[in-house]
């Protein structure tokens, strides 16, 4: 069940937007294995309007990092399995879509950088190599070599009043291969066409000397540095919506703040989406518009990312706010929460939270538990699952 | 002035790189890391001293020095006032019976294939030479006090939480009833809300034993809970130290305020702001002559590239001691100051870049 | 019982003992449980183990109970008949068939000299088992110590080294040669006979547990447990038995089972060349060896030697195979966050963080 829009949605530099960018529905994922059957994700119903950034935010095993991979399906099918839903992105469900389309999905369409960039790069290839391919691989779908997306509906520009028409561009025939796509030397020949495009993907994400970082390999590079070319290799086929889950958690701190304000500005000047997971309550402050919380595969909260701070609605979200390092005071002993996460196979009936929350009554433990509801006198947009959300602000 | 009960005087730690073949042939000298450099730092009985810092500024290494896991490589370590640095066998023995230390990676610090009461007694039985049941006994007494169930003594590693593996680092090291205890980042791995109950911990069990704790940690908010003094390190150099209310709520060195303008936080306005202190950590082999900072520091003149400052007691103050030229003048620049709020518009540069 | 401190007297130190016995028979019931629920979960596994538990009670019988022996003279013995006796082979004119294919009295036919080939298979299963065993055991425990000080007391600039040094790059030269050659060429220069045989596999086999160990060794002498041990008081030589050898166990074990099997291979290929075993004795390669001609006018002859060493190769393969499920108390749980996508907080990679 959607919450309830809002009628009018403007994004985030002041346009109109018509429909949600990316919509999820519903959507329930199972991970089964031996010893029993985990459900990630319960129920989890949001939608990204274009141009936001919508954070994510939760502890370890809350299922954010499962969201994050079932959206692009990039999910193992076993042992995962996609219980229900749906995934519409740009109006198509991408649950349903053959998997010889995924392709044109993934790149134009989402893009994803994860965690851990010593994993993600190539360690046996030098970052040159890397980003060539990334290159290589836009050109010819812009020049029709490769098939995939009709040239000149990629790279949406949201200054513009209009939006794509929803499934218009998947359902587009695919162009063919150009003749030279059968030459099969022609990767390796052309490659030192791309120098001065992968040069100018280093320069856009702020790297100094270019030249000489070209020629590195992954492991002699910072992990900052090896951030910053994940961040450009997302952004090289100018993406609808990226996907960031985790980007800065493995970094230094104050690489950390060097990477997100370079995605800052990113944002305002590539006009990406951002669906960004973290379990960092600061980092999500920084960089997201509107912020979902998420719990045992549920989620609890939902609303504009300063609201949801202010006056959250959700006991859980109050918790992991008073138990956020920041808020440390040095009378007494520092709020914490008594038990622990509930084991994803042996999820509690009815409100997950209930055996941990102060407001428990008997009725949070019958099923089905509290849906998104929309919270009264708070900003447009902001739902809790809770029956006794106005109780919530009373909290110590 | 109480006498510290642990103290690095000068203290110098390198770790020599292999030579490829061809360099010896050459008799190029030898590649070092510099990871500690003329350090020196005390702490007192029941104090609680911080070490903040990023990866590379030297502090598990220093942690490790003041556990004797590494010898210096110049310099003495003190503890209770007699030169340990260089001890063996059982006198060194005799040392691990009052400094233990927790040890960063919660998975990787216990063995797999031991039970919960053999990893939490093992300094137990090398030290005190107990029995197998005794030391059974004791375990099952002391899991309690960390806040793990006695009956969880046979269980092994894997089937603890996260939190709870960490706690069994803390038994272990708690078990032969330490003077001084060193944390390396015991919260790094953690979820927020367990991170707080660890330092309710913490702090519950120092003012009952009477602890030393040796902080090490790039998480500000819980030095500023627990630390009494706090360190801030950078490519193996003390750059700030002194009260922990006096380096972060008025940090006078301009790492120390980027670290701490760099700490996301949860607060409405975060998003509109740029963070402005760009540049890597240099490298450890190769440390630059002068300031290690100058290369990313917004304030740096000529003076910071060719001469290295030291660390001393800037004037007007006391009982805190900074590594910078420039200290004094740059009192009234705040953390905040080193973000800016967005310009503008975009440039629209890497619009066209793309 | 050895003295213990006395707190609460005697009805405390008998609850604690009781304790300390109903702690260990749960780990006993959990261990077993472990045991059944991996091998319920793992056909093949449980295949393996049954396979092998059924050869070797077999071997064990065959050689408590030999194949000639008598009971206040009735032949107990566990072989239909004696695996040397002649039978009596049927005539058709003035021709004798002695080799009789597969029949209700002889099971696995008969060989040209009237022997029951079933007899000979199973007379034939405790000394190849014996000698894989042996071979494999030995190899083990002569090339896993080497390995062991090869990887423990490595520190450069030390005794240890050059020593460390030493024994790897002899083993290096043993494992440049192929295993069969050089098996074949030291079993040719001393002789016949099943003793040299075995010499001759043993110097060429304990290498490979040298490598095995020493990189194993290295892996666990690195971990944070190992530094955790010596922060906490631990002596080097106990830290070794302790820490090392059972961390290394484990691979060394599940190597240990599937190399039994290839050593029996090996055997049997020495025998089947004529080198090993003499020609009479029962042994699964001879058998093969004496009617490898005749494969396509006996066949059973040689095809239930044959599909002995198979089956036998295959069990301890199945078995070594799962082996590391039952014994590592990692995987005995679910495998429960094998491979879900997480982002739990990265703890920083003790290489950097070892350097502050």
């Amino acid at each position: 069940m959607l919450p309830p829009q809002p009628q009018q949605r403007r994004g985030r530099w002041g346009d109109f937007v018509a429909e949600p960018l990316l919509e999820v529905k519903g959507l329930s994922v199972d991970y089964e294995v031996g010893a029993g059957t985990f459900h990630a994700l319960s129920d989890v119903s949001l939608e990204l309007p274009a141009g936001h950034v919508v954070g994510i935010v939760g502890e370890t095993g809350c299922g954010k990092s499962t969201l994050a991979h079932a959206i692009p399906r990039l999910l193992r099918e076993p042992p995962a399995r996609i219980r229900s839903g749906e995934v519409r992105f740009r109006g198509m469900d991408l649950l349903t879509l053959p998997k010889w389309k995924l392709p044109l999905v993934r790149g134009t369409g989402i893009s994803m950088v994860f965690q851990e960039p010593i994993n993600s790069l190539n360690p046996a290839f030098r970052v040159f190599d890397q980003l060539s391919e990334a290159v290589r691989i836009r050109k010819r779908r812009e020049t029709g070599q490769a098939p995939g997306v009709v040239p000149g509906t990629e790279g949406f520009d949201y200054s513009k009043r209009e939006g794509p028409k929803p499934a218009d561009v998947l359902a587009r025939p695919l162009l063919p291969a150009g003749p030279e796509a059968r030459k099969g030397f022609s990767r390796i020949l052309h490659r030192e066409d791309f120098r001065e495009d992968a040069l100018d993907y280093l320069r856009l994400v702020r790297i100094n000397d270019p030249e000489t970082i070209l020629d590195l390999y992954p492991h002699e590079l910072s992990g900052g540095m090896r951030q910053r070319i994940m961040i450009a290799m997302a952004l090289s086929e100018k993406p609808s919506l990226l996907i960031a889950d985790e980007p800065t958690s493995a970094l230094d701190i104050t690489i950390q703040a060097q990477v997100l304000t370079l995605m800052k500005e990113l944002i305002d000047e590539i006009r990406t989406s951002i669906l960004f997971i973290s379990h960092d309550l600061g980092v999500i402050a920084e960089m997201a518009d509107d912020v979902g919380v998420m719990y045992a595969g549920h989620l609890v909260e939902y609303g504009p990312v300063n609201d949801v701070y202010e006056h959250p609605r959700h006991p859980y979200t109050k918790a992991l706010l008073r138990s956020a390092p920041n808020q440390y005071k040095a009378d007494g002993p520092l709020p914490s929460l008594s038990g622990s996460v509930p084991n994803l196979s042996r999820l509690p009936s009815g409100c997950p939270f209930h055996p941990r929350c102060p407001l428990a009554k008997p009725v949070c433990s019958d099923d089905p538990g509290p849906v998104l509801e929309v919270q009264k006198g708070t900003a447009v947009g902001h739902v809790a699952a809770c029956y006794f959300s106005e109780e919530v602000a009373g909290l110590p | 002035m109480t006498e510290a009960l642990a103290e690095v005087r000068d203290v110098t730690k390198h770790f020599p790189l292999t030579q490829p073949l061809l360099a010896m042939v050459q008799r190029k000298s030898k590649d070092v890391i510099h990871a500690v450099e003329r350090v020196s730092l005390a702490v007192g009985p029941g104090e609680t001293v911080g070490l903040i810092g990023e990866s590379g500024s030297g502090k598990t290494t220093l942690g490790w020095l003041f556990a004797r896991l590494h010898e210096p490589t110049s310099g003495t370590v003190e503890f209770g006032g007699r030169d340990i640095s260089h001890l063996e066998g059982s006198a060194l023995r005799g040392i691990r019976r009052r400094v233990q230390i927790v040890f960063q990676d919660p998975v990787g610090s216990l063995d797999p294939r031991l039970r919960a009461w053999q990893i939490v007694g093992e300094p137990l039985q090398a030290l005190e030479r107990l029995r197998r049941s005794e030391v059974r006994d004791r375990v099952a007494a002391l899991l309690p006090t960390v806040g793990l169930p006695a009956g969880s003594v046979d269980q092994y590693p894997h089937e603890f939480s996260g939190g709870g593996r960490q706690r069994l680092s803390l038994a272990r090291a708690l078990s032969v009833r330490p003077e001084l205890v060193i944390l390396d980042e015991p919260t790094s791995a953690l979820d927020v809300a367990v991170q707080a109950q660890i330092l309710n911990r913490l702090v519950a069990l120092q003012r009952e034993l009477g602890l030393s704790y040796l902080l090490i940690t790039h998480n500000v908010a819980a030095v500023r809970y627990v630390a009494d003094r706090v360190a801030v390190m950078y490519l193996g150099k003390i750059a700030e130290l002194g009260g922990v209310r006096d380096v972060l709520e008025r940090p006078l060195h301009p790492y120390t305020k980027a670290l701490l303008a760099a700490v996301p936080a949860p607060e409405p306005g975060r998003r509109k702001t740029r963070y402005r202190v760009t540049g890597e950590i240099p490298s450890l082999v190769h440390p630059p002559p002068g300031c290690s900072f100058a290369a990313r520091c917004p304030f740096v003149i000529d003076r910071c590239r060719t001469e290295e400052p030291l660390l001393r007691i800037p004037e007007g103050m006391e009982r805190r001691w900074v590594a910078c030229h420039r200290a004094e003048e740059l009192v009234d620049v705040r953390p905040a100051d080193l973000l800016a709020a967005e310009p503008a518009s975009g440039s629209g540069s890497a619009a066209r870049a793309m | 019982m050895t003295a213990r401190s006395e707190s609460t007297g005697s009805g405390a130190d008998l609850n604690r003992q009781l304790s300390r016995v109903r702690a260990w028979i749960g780990q006993l019931r959990s261990g077993t449980r472990g045991l059944y629920k991996v091998l319920r979960a793992n056909p093949l596994t449980l295949v393996g183990f049954a396979l092998v538990v059924l050869i070797t009670l077999t071997a064990v019988a065959l050689v408590i109970v030999p194949p000639t022996s008598a009971v206040f003279g009735y032949p107990i013995s566990l072989t239909p008949y004696d695996p040397n006796a002649l039978l009596p082979c049927p005539t058709v004119g003035n021709q004798s068939f002695c080799a009789q294919p597969p029949s209700l009295e002889h099971f696995f036919g008969t060989d040209r000299a009237g022997r029951d080939v079933l007899s000979r298979v199973l007379t034939a299963l405790p000394l190849d088992l014996a000698i894989g065993f042996l071979i494999a055991g030995f190899a083990l425990l002569t090339g896993g110590a080497l390995g062991l000080i090869a990887g423990f007391w490595d520190r450069p600039g030390t005794l240890g080294a050059a020593v460390s040094l030493a024994i790897m790059r002899v083993t290096d030269v043993f494992l440049a040669f192929p295993s069969l050659v050089l098996a074949l060429a030291i079993a040719a220069s001393l002789g016949r006979g099943t003793i040299p045989s075995i010499i001759a596999i043993l110097l060429t086999w304990w290498p490979y547990y040298v490598r095995l160990t020493r990189g194993e060794v290295l892996a666990v002498k690195h971990q944070p447990y190992v530094t955790a041990a010596r922060a906490a008081g631990v002596a080097e030589w106990r830290i070794l038995f302790r820490h090392v050898l059972r961390n290394i166990a484990e691979p060394l074990v599940v190597y240990f089972t599937m190399d039994v099997g290839t050593v029996l291979v090996v055997f049997s290929t020495i025998s089947f060349i004529g080198i090993g075993v003499p020609p009479n004795v029962p042994e699964w390669g001879n058998m093969i060896q004496a009617y490898s001609d005749y494969l396509l006018i006996f066949p059973w002859v040689v095809l239930f030697p044959g599909l002995a060493i198979f089956v036998t190769v295959l069990a301890f393969s199945l078995l070594g195979d799962g082996l590391r499920d039952i014994l590592d108390p990692r995987s005995r749980r679910a495998l429960s966050q094998a491979e879900t996508p997480t982002s739990a907080p990265a703890a920083t990679a003790t290489a950097a963080g070892a350097l502050g």
